[in-house]
């Protein structure tokens, strides 16, 4: 957003005094304003105007300021209506009044009869009455009609609202159309709008040094006043009392008494500030204007970005040079050392394997890695020539599963050792799921167990169960909280991402294997950033102590960035 | 020795008697245990309650039956701390089965405090889509919730006159038995620059201290003693003069207490035994050595 | 047809998540359309998920109804239940006994959802209890130093996190030395030590690991190296 250093120029000059004295909205001297800027706050939508200004000396007590924003010309047509827009207003507008015109009456009686019956059963119940069932039944009655003329008079307001669609800032036309009604009532009065900063107490205002998300850690004028205006208010008392344009039988039933300052691109907008002290006539100092300019990158994401780009191309060199070299070093996860010891088990013991893939959706990552584990466990179970049971929560999940072990079936070379009623949907209620589950633990006592997946409160209660049944358990959640449940019930726990290694680990693929690295990488950059962000803390806090006053903060702001 | 044994080996449905027990004495006599509230629900308490009347709440109520007795009483509190305050909750939930509970809570509180729907609040129901759901809101409330619970249009509602979208919310609350709290903190509060707090279940409050320290979330209740301190800021402070009684989450911290002294109990017994067996043992083993 | 099978899917991930991604950068109308457009999508899939959801469940149990798979009996009980509890909220009329319709308060199908599902999910809630406090029974042992710890910490978090800690604190063992106030076993002070520091460290550790294990799969699944949602491995 560019600022009119033109305008801030002359409000230096008026502030000064060096303007010859002029009408009754020239500044006067000190205390009043004498440095402003007027930008926008870099919002994702960049939708609000800043204005941040500086005391020049002390004000008087109970001083009240209030920041008004200019409504030009073009603000006010973005409002109106096009004649094709207006006809269509005009002809729904109509079509709703004539439905609701009989309608409306009806309702309101009905209304009225439902109330009176609804008094007469309250009374019937209260004394006992011996025909409290008619009066019930008649209440029933009423209410019943009375819903079904709210329902009919429903129907026309969304047919309206289907009807008087509108692009942009606004819903439909008819919202449009007041919002134009509106600033053209204000406007008649004045073309300078109150905003959300009105009539306040400028002690209770913001300083710069609050708001570190716009300027930063460590601004310049940190103690500078700052208002955020993001609504301009009616001036116009009608529109105050919500009063004007009260139509009740149109489709909105109140007119907007305030409105939103949505920065459009090319538009100028002007900024001033009215001072009212205690006993004395309102001063009107212009604080100056900014013109708004479409943002299309964020700045203030930069460092996101830049490391996100960094991260994916780590990421993508690493997923190159295990291709290269597949013999990149993974350090033992027990937990999946055991996977082949516990399908052995239930090989001997002549017991099926129960795999559950947690109970999030497909479009869960922890789902995703518990199915690319599920490949594994089937393709040895194949090998082993055993019986794997999976009860699937999510229909789309059930589908991916049993496409899955079917295919580890099928590399292993026993397409017809296959059995799809094996991985069956049970039900996607949680504890319905969980408790079918514990039932099937306890009927066909599997003699190994594998949690992978999310979890959520059920996760003691399977491992629990499964314990109870003597089975060899090993669990890999990303669910946090119920990591303890698993540790201290499971005989091996994945921990958070050792879940999402484990594919690699079991299947050793490169591109797997070298994206695990480039996590490292990533996890290492983070770590370093964290230690020497903590070291410089540490040293400024030392080297103060000490009595050396080494300015550390644009190293500290330089990391933080990052 | 024997007694040891037997400890050790005690079957699990004894433990689940002493269980039952431990948690039926207390609620037909109660004990009346203090309940101190602690600073992390405080954050939520000293926000709200220092919000400007007519300022507007989201609230996500994201639990199901299943978590009720910990997080209903909370919502409950907030609500009619919200009425108190004159302020506008909006209520809705991103579980399915959640609704049917919300509804009782907010026409409860609505009507103790005869506060009127789509006026001084607004109960949206549940929509599917999660993620979906919270980035539409976004954008936009009424184009995201066409109708309410109730089947009214949001659009014409008088309180979405006031405020359409996620970022002319005062405040954001959270009240979740799942994941939801970091989806509303990522998608909701940190990109639209709305404080936000949460209330969870006690096993999901330890993974959001990060949030709190780093100041994310303004305040944290978990399980059901973040719901009974709740409960009682809001007794202190407004219990006498709006006429409301103590919650469900306070009357039931007597029970969780002596579940909770039980089961401490049980595990020192279990490894004092655990200790005498293995000293024992190893005296065996000396002997026959 | 297998370009459909297999790099169609491949496309439309790599598009769908580049847009979306770069889009967060992008602060203007146009990128705001796009993820409300976006977000729209989801939202009717994700209906559409539910509808498959509930009819994956009413096939499968009259499946298992037809076939007089074991525990048939209970799929019938399932179907009816399921029957019942949305006609009951459908029905726009009032049934015997009930002064309500449909999803209002004194209809049945509220009345079916407080005195019959809350009481049922509770319970099953509540099941955890007695499961937790077997577990601890069973499973915390001081067999090594971490075990130890592992004890240590849960009976403090236990003892500091209800009301009887807050007594033990300032009645059981409370003293004053030189008029300040001490306790010898301040529970609820040591239980939120316990949450503030350690908890709150290894927590912080863990997610910052978890969030670039989801960055690396997100990367992973855009540029197609993952393709385990399609069902059919790597």
């Amino acid at each position: 957003m560019r600022t009119k250093w033109w305008l801030v120029g002359l409000s230096l000059v008026f502030a000064l005094g060096l303007a010859p004295p002029g009408p009754q909205t020239a500044l006067a001297l000190a205390p009043y304003p004498s440095e402003v800027t007027v930008f926008d706050i870099p919002n994702d939508d960049g939708t609000n105007l800043g204005v941040t200004w500086h005391w020049f000396g002390a004000l008087e007590p109970e001083t009240k300021i209030t920041i008004e924003v200019e409504v030009a010309g073009d603000i006010l047509d973005q409002f109106k209506l096009t004649p094709s827009e207006q006809q269509r207003l005009d002809a729904a507008r109509s079509e709703l009044a004539q439905a609701l015109a009989p309608l409306i009456p009806e309702r309101d009686a009905a209304q009225q009869d439902a109330d009176a019956a609804n008094d007469a059963l309250q009374l019937g119940k209260a004394n006992k009455a011996p025909d409290t069932p008619e009066l019930l039944r008649d209440y029933m009655r009423k209410q019943s009609k009375l819903d079904s003329l709210n329902a009919r008079i429903e129907y026309f307001r969304l047919v309206f609202a289907s009807r008087t669609r509108a692009r942009g800032m606004t819903k439909d036309l008819d919202q449009k159309s007041r919002f134009f009604e509106f600033l053209q009532a204000s406007l008649a009065q004045s073309s300078w709008l109150p905003s959300n900063v009105h009539d306040v107490d400028p002690a209770t205002l913001d300083k710069i040094k609050d708001h570190p998300e716009i300027f930063g850690q460590k601004p310049e004028h940190e103690d500078w006043s700052f208002a955020a205006l993001d609504k301009m208010l009616a001036t116009n008392p009608a529109v105050i009392a919500g009063t004007y344009s009260d139509k009740p039988d149109q489709y909105a039933s109140t007119t907007p008494r305030t409105l939103d300052v949505e920065l459009q691109k090319n538009h100028v907008y002007n900024v001033r500030m009215v001072i009212q002290q205690p006993e004395a006539r309102p001063i009107i100092a212009e604080l100056g204007g900014a013109e708004a300019r479409v943002n299309y990158f964020s700045v203030r994401l930069l460092n996101n970005f830049v490391f996100a780009v960094l991260f994916a191309i780590v990421i993508l060199a690493a997923v190159m040079i295990a291709r290269r070299n597949p013999n990149l070093f993974i350090r033992r996860i027990q937990g999946l050392e055991a996977v082949d010891e516990a399908i052995g088990r239930a090989t001997e013991m002549g017991k099926p394997v129960l795999y559950l893939c947690g109970l999030d959706t497909i479009a869960s990552l922890s789902t995703l890695a518990a199915i690319n584990v599920l490949g594994r466990v089937a393709r040895r179970v194949a090998d082993y020539d055993s019986d794997l049971v999976v009860p699937c929560r999510d229909p789309v999940v059930l589908t991916v599963a049993q496409e899955v072990v079917r295919e580890g079936y099928v590399d292993r070379g026993r397409p017809d050792a296959y059995r799809e009623d094996k991985i069956f949907f049970v039900t996607d209620d949680q504890f319905a799921y969980t408790a079918a589950t514990c039932g099937i633990m306890m009927r066909e006592k599997p003699a190994a167990n594998f949690f992978m997946g999310g979890y959520y409160a059920e996760s003691l209660l399977l491992a629990e169960t499964g314990a109870a049944s003597g089975a060899i358990q090993i669990a890999g959640t990303d669910s946090l909280p119920q990591l303890p449940f698993f540790i201290t019930t499971c005989d091996y726990t994945l921990i958070g991402e050792e879940l999402f290694a484990a594919s690699a680990y079991l299947s050793r693929e490169p591109m797997l294997l070298g994206s695990l690295k480039g996590q490292d990488v990533g996890k290492a950059l983070i770590m370093l950033l964290i230690l020497v962000q903590s070291l410089l803390f540490v040293a400024e806090i030392i080297l103060k102590k000490m009595g050396y006053d080494v300015p550390l903060d644009f190293l500290k702001m330089m990391v933080h960035a990052l | 020795m024997r007694l040891v044994q037997a400890i050790l080996n005690l079957d699990r449905r004894v433990i689940y008697t002493i269980v039952a027990l431990s948690v039926a004495w207390p609620l037909i006599q109660p004990l009346k245990l203090p309940v101190v509230p602690t600073p992390e629900v405080k954050g939520i308490f000293d926000t709200i309650d220092a919000l400007p009347a007519g300022s507007h709440i989201l609230i996500g109520a994201d639990f199901d039956p299943a978590s009720k007795p910990e997080l209903l009483p909370f919502l409950e509190a907030v609500l009619a701390h919200c009425f108190v305050k004159d302020l506008k909750p909006h209520l809705l939930t991103l579980w399915p089965s959640g609704p049917g509970l919300m509804q009782t809570a907010i026409e409860k509180e609505a009507k103790k405090f005869g506060k009127q729907s789509g006026v001084d609040y607004c109960f949206l129901g549940f929509r599917y889509g999660t993620l979906a759901v919270v980035l539409g809101m976004a954008s936009s409330i009424p184009a995201t919730f066409v109708t309410d619970f109730y089947g009214k249009p949001t659009s014409s509602m008088p309180i979405y006159q006031e405020v359409t979208k996620i970022s002319q919310m005062k405040y954001l609350l959270d009240v979740a038995a799942g994941a939801t709290v970091e989806l509303w903190l990522a998608y909701g509060a940190q990109p639209e620059k709305v404080p936000m707090g949460a209330s969870c279940t006690a096993v999901s409050a330890t993974q959001y201290y990060p949030y709190l320290q780093a100041k994310q979330l303004t305040g944290l209740a978990g399980g059901m003693k973040g719901s009974a301190e709740y409960e009682k800021l809001l007794l202190d402070k407004y219990g006498q003069q709006y006429n409301i009684p103590p919650g469900d989450a306070i009357r039931g911290m007597d029970a969780q207490s002596m579940v909770h002294l039980f089961i401490v109990l049980s595990i020192i017994i279990a490894n004092i035994c655990f200790f005498i067996q293995t000293r024992y043992e190893r005296k065996q083993r000396r002997a026959s050595a | 047809m297998l370009f459909f099978k297999r790099q169609w899917p491949i496309i439309v991930a790599f598009s769908a998540g580049i847009v979306m991604w770069a889009r967060y950068y992008i602060p203007t109308e146009q990128s705001r359309t796009i993820q409300d457009v976006f977000t729209n999508w989801d939202r009717i899939i994700a209906g559409f998920a539910a509808a498959l959801a509930v009819l994956s469940m009413l096939h499968h149990h009259y499946t298992k109804v037809r076939r007089k798979r074991p525990g048939f009996a209970f799929s019938y009980i399932t179907l009816g239940s399921f029957a019942v509890m949305a006609l009951a909220g459908f029905l726009p009329w009032h049934l015997p006994g009930f002064t309500g319709v449909q999803r209002e308060s004194e209809g049945l199908h509220m009345w079916m959802f407080n005195w019959m599902f809350v009481p049922m999910q509770a319970t099953m809630f509540s099941v955890l209890a007695f499961f937790i406090a077997s577990a601890a029974f069973r499973a915390f042992r001081a067999r090594t130093a971490e075990a130890t710890a592992l004890l240590v910490t849960a009976c403090l978090m236990m003892i500091g996190r209800v009301p009887v800690g807050e007594w033990i604190a300032q009645k059981a063992t409370h003293f004053t030395v030189m008029g300040n106030s001490y306790s010898a076993l301040d529970f609820p002070a040591l239980a939120s030590w316990l949450l503030n520091v350690p908890n709150a460290a290894v927590f912080r550790g863990i997610l910052l690991g978890l969030i670039l294990s989801y960055v690396a799969i997100a990367i992973r699944i855009i540029f197609g190296i993952e393709r385990t949602y399609m069902g059919g491995g790597d």
